[in-house]
């Protein structure tokens, strides 16, 4: 389609010739940036409309032909089918150059969406009256400031206060809706009863339901977090009635035909959107949701050609989704459900089983294909942490500039398939993750393994030069993967070489000298690692983000609720949960997704076998065996604070020594309980050090003997030790000059 | 001139302790802390967002405290990420939802890997508050007592403290973290036992000397 701005001519199905709106082209790259490359171009409706069978779908006939032969032919859909592949099957009806659901996506990032009239008089008249009239309205002011308001646009019309009356009735309308005072909007309960708190503020429902001011940015926030607020059959029923209004709600004018189109399309578009969400969290409870939803909205006939693809793929997958245990276990939860879904598959009218699609489902998918490979690595280095082998001999065998290309490649297939639906409601975190969000919980995993991989490698050098070879090599690995921009595994690298297993081995980082600033500076904690997203935002995609901080920001607006304390929606929120989303997205989508040759691809790579945390530790340990000033004091951060304040307070004795020095001998006096303390101290160093020496000397031998043979007990055991403090305390004392 | 009193003279000298929030997703985490720090229950979002963690002053028994709150939230999966979070921390708080047994039966699962990120010689002594949230809800729907938790506190950790709270009515928000403050100085205490010493310091104001009264 086109992919300039401006007018093109395109033939109705009707026979009539319309205006096509083509939007400003929308420029974008770096979601978190300013616009650098333009890296997409023209713009994309959400409908073909070079198909106008697609567009207005006037008879059913070319649906059910549609859907035949996507149903005679299964064989090409992936597991995940969608609406949009069923429709694409058919090549007779639909002339698309690109993949529909591709289009759709698209078609979401601009600022708002194609549209077709066929009066552009008429909208632009009312587009000035109803946005007049809207702003009046949400000011509050009386009808003569909107009649101020729509005075000097070209036919506006004085407004009536019944009209005004009717539109706050058909906001009232939307805030009392039967359905939804039923069961939505309760989160919690309090001792006077049950508080419904959620509602959806005029704002919100006119920004959902007046075309005029409707963007489809807040639509999509709105279609992302409308689940909090109530059920996607709620949602559907309630604007289904809203938008199907005939008459102005203003004017009580009959609504131009294009109009209703428009409004129709509107409707298609979220029905459509909801699909995708179903698809994303599909399972037996959203199945039996949606099947009723489908139902009652074929008698919508408008829809019926949409709501008949839907149903075709949602069989399909209900189908498949029933030969999983989850599936299973969902449909046992109870017998009514176990009857709606047998019912559901009933009445489909595909009842085989697509073979070749479930045998497809069975292989690990390309981004599936590490976390797959490496939970299934169970070996016999569990039982003993010693006889682990990293998959590297030598430091050598190493080469960063390789293995960063392999994790490069692999982190962009398993990433570019992440979807907008698996950050719905902390899926991640919550029961059925891997079904809900398969994306994330394998990027979790990975990272996971990676990091511990890395310390593993280092560990399990046998000599401290080898192991800081070791650390030096696989420090470079993690520049060169910062510097072509894949975070998740630069920063997984990096954690590994942080791991305290491996800092606590001093000999080793004495040896080592990969200089870890930049990345320290880059990877730090502070305000949810803001330097790195700061960093991430200035780049340029391809990318692949360490998704965790942004996870982190999602469970904190999760957390919060997404509304005010009446109960209204908070539309800031909402949409700055949109945009977090919008954009990993959006890097998802440009992450170059290549197909992986698994046999290529070295098994260490596929299974990232590494030690657990606490055998590193053991493993640690057993490399550089502490000494006792380490076990007795846990970090050495802590001695040297610790000598530093001694020294800062022996300087200041030092000095007020030398001051009273310099005073006259009767005015020396005042210092007297400095002098005295001092003296008392100086005493007890003299005295109590030579105890604490000959205590310290016993303390040892105990302690080593204690350790040697604990150790040789139990592996992985922390060795317990008595007398901490007591040791500490004494350490400290024999360090200070 | 006023004499300094105890407080003015410590509270630039206050104790800093760390303390670190886990549990599973959507267990209330982040809206205790926005209870016990804002006293709100779902406001607007303010300039906290993106802070990973929040500061609060308080005193236990006139001793002036900094509580470095550290929040996890949404990035509990990221296990070797956690851990790096927990490091220093002086005490802990584990924190489920009474409603949901899950994230119950998790607690051991979160307290032995947090020990498990810390030195060897903690472990055993690290205290740690429990805390099972959500307690407004219908108590019907509640699926962990009491007992249960308090049983599972017991077995888990020495020194402990179990409270049920709910982060929405702020019912017991003030009590986990004052107990996360008193246990967490008391580790602090055990550790350097010098730490109010060095800290608490009254700066006794230099006498002035006494002019000398050779005059006559």
């Amino acid at each position: 389609m086109s992919s300039s701005p401006g007018e093109n001519e395109v033939s109705h199905p009707t026979g009539r010739t319309m205006s096509l709106i083509v939007p400003s082209t929308k420029v974008r790259d770096n979601p978190f940036s300013t616009p650098k490359a333009q890296k997409k171009t023209g713009s994309v409706s959400l409908f073909n409309t070079q198909n106008p069978a697609l567009l207005y779908p006037r008879s059913r006939s070319s649906f059910s032909q549609a859907t035949s032969l996507a149903s005679s032919n299964p064989t090409q859909h992936s597991p995940s089918i969608s609406p949009f592949q069923v429709l694409k099957d058919n090549s007779s009806l639909t002339s698309h150059d690109s993949n529909e659901e591709d289009d759709f996506e698209m078609m979401n990032e601009n600022d708002e969406p194609d549209y077709m009239i066929d009066d552009l008089t008429w909208l632009d008249r009312k587009r000035s009256e109803w946005s007049a009239k809207i702003r009046a309205l949400k000011s509050n002011k009386g009808p003569n400031a909107q009649s101020t308001a729509a005075t000097g646009q070209k036919g506006s019309r004085s407004v009536h206060l019944s009209n005004k009356s009717e539109l706050k009735s058909f906001l009232d309308r939307l805030n009392a809706s039967p359905s939804k005072q039923s069961e939505l909007g309760i989160r919690y309960e309090t001792d006077e009863g049950t508080i419904n708190i959620i509602r959806i503020n005029p704002e919100l429902a006119l920004r959902l339901i007046v075309e005029q001011i409707l963007d489809v940015d807040d639509l999509n926030t709105f279609l992302f977090c409308y689940r909090k607020a109530m059920k996607p059959t709620e949602l559907v029923e309630l604007l289904t009635n809203l938008l199907s209004v005939q008459t102005d709600l203003i004017t009580n004018e009959p609504l131009p035909e294009a109009h209703i189109q428009k409004m129709h399309t509107t409707i298609a578009l979220i029905l459509l959107r909801l699909w995708q969400h179903y698809n994303d969290h599909f399972d037996v409870e959203n199945y039996i949701a949606m099947n009723s939803l489908l139902v009652r909205l074929q008698t919508l006939e408008y829809l019926k050609p949409f709501t008949d693809a839907i149903e075709k793929a949602a069989t399909i997958r209900i189908s498949e989704l029933e030969s999983t245990s989850i599936g299973k276990s969902l449909a046992k939860n109870t017998e009514e459900r176990k009857s709606v879904f047998s019912a559901a598959i009933a009445t489909s009218s595909v009842q085989t089983r697509n073979k070749s699609l479930s045998d497809d489902k069975t292989l690990p998918m390309k981004g599936e294909l590490l976390s797959t490979a490496s939970s299934s690595a169970q070996s016999s280095w569990r039982e003993s942490p010693l006889s682990y082998q990293p998959p590297f001999q030598t430091p050598e065998a190493i080469d960063p500039h390789a293995v960063a290309s392999i994790m490069i490649n692999s982190d962009s297939v398993m990433f570019s398939k992440l979807r907008r639906g698996e950050f719905v409601s902390t899926a991640w975190a919550k029961e059925n993750k891997h079904l809900k969000s398969p994306t994330i919980v394998a990027l979790t995993e990975r990272f996971t393994k990676l990091s511990l991989f890395t310390a593993s490698v280092i560990v399990c050098g046998s000599t401290a030069e080898r192991r800081a070879r070791f650390y030096d090599q696989l420090g470079a690995t993690s520049r060169k993967l910062h510097k072509h921009q894949d975070f998740q595994s630069a920063y997984a690298i990096f954690l590994g070489m942080q791991n305290r297993s491996v800092t606590r081995l001093k000999k080793t980082m004495e040896e080592v000298k990969f200089q870890t600033d930049r990345l320290t500076e880059v990877y730090n904690l502070s305000e949810r690692q803001k330097t790195l997203r700061t960093h991430i935002s200035s780049c340029s995609p391809p990318l692949v983000p360490f998704v965790a901080p942004y996870l982190g920001l999602l469970a904190g607006f999760e957390e919060k609720g997404g509304f005010m304390q009446d109960g209204m929606a908070d539309w800031r929120v909402w949409k700055s949960m949109h945009k977090i989303i919008d954009d990993l997205v959006f890097f998802a989508r440009t992450c170059t997704e290549r197909e992986m040759d698994k046999e290529a691809m070295p098994l260490w790579m596929q299974e990232l076998r590494g030690l657990e945390d606490d055998e590193i530790n053991v493993l640690s340990r057993r490399r550089e065996e502490p000494e006792h000033r380490f076990i007795i004091d846990p970090s050495d951060e802590d001695i040297a604070e610790k000598s530093r304040r001694r020294m800062e307070r022996k300087e200041q004795r030092q000095a007020k020594e030398d001051q009273r020095k310099t005073l006259p001998p009767e005015e020396q006096g005042i210092f007297d309980y400095d002098s005295e303390d001092e003296e008392d101290e100086s005493d007890c160093d003299s005295e109590e050090l030579a105890w604490h020496e000959r205590s310290l000397e016993k303390k040892k031998v105990k302690i080593g003997v204690q350790r040697s043979s604990l150790w040789e007990e139990s592996q992985n055991a922390p060795v317990p030790i008595g007398n901490v403090y007591l040791l500490r305390r004494v350490s400290l004392r024999l360090k200070t000059p | 001139m006023e004499q300094p009193t105890f407080f003015d003279s410590t509270i630039n000298n206050k104790v800093t302790l760390k303390v670190v929030f886990i549990g599973d997703c959507n267990v209330g985490k982040t809206s205790l802390l926005e209870q016990y720090i804002h006293k709100t229950f779902k406001e607007q979002y303010k300039a906290t967002l993106g802070t990973e963690f929040y500061t609060q002053e308080l005193l236990l028994d006139d001793i002036p405290v900094l509580l470095q709150i550290w929040d996890t939230a949404g990035q509990e999966r990221f296990k070797t990420l956690s851990s790096s979070y927990f490091r220093g921390a002086d005490a802990c708080c584990l924190v489920f939802d009474v409603n949901t047994e899950d994230s119950f039966n998790n607690i051991r699962m979160w307290h032995d890997f947090f020990l498990q990120s810390l030195d060897n010689d903690q472990t055993s002594t690290f205290p740690f508050v429990i805390v099972g949230n959500k307690i407004d809800l219908n108590p019907e729907s509640r699926l962990v007592s009491s007992t249960q938790a308090e049983e599972l506190s017991q077995s888990l950790a020495s020194p402990y403290k179990y409270f049920d709270a709910s982060a929405k009515t702020a019912q017991n928000v003030e009590d986990v973290f004052v107990a996360l403050a008193q246990l967490a100085l008391q580790k602090k205490q055990q550790e350097e036992p010098d730490v109010l010493t060095d800290t608490l310091k009254v700066e006794t104001p230099a006498p002035i000397p006494k002019q000398s009264s050779t005059c006559c």
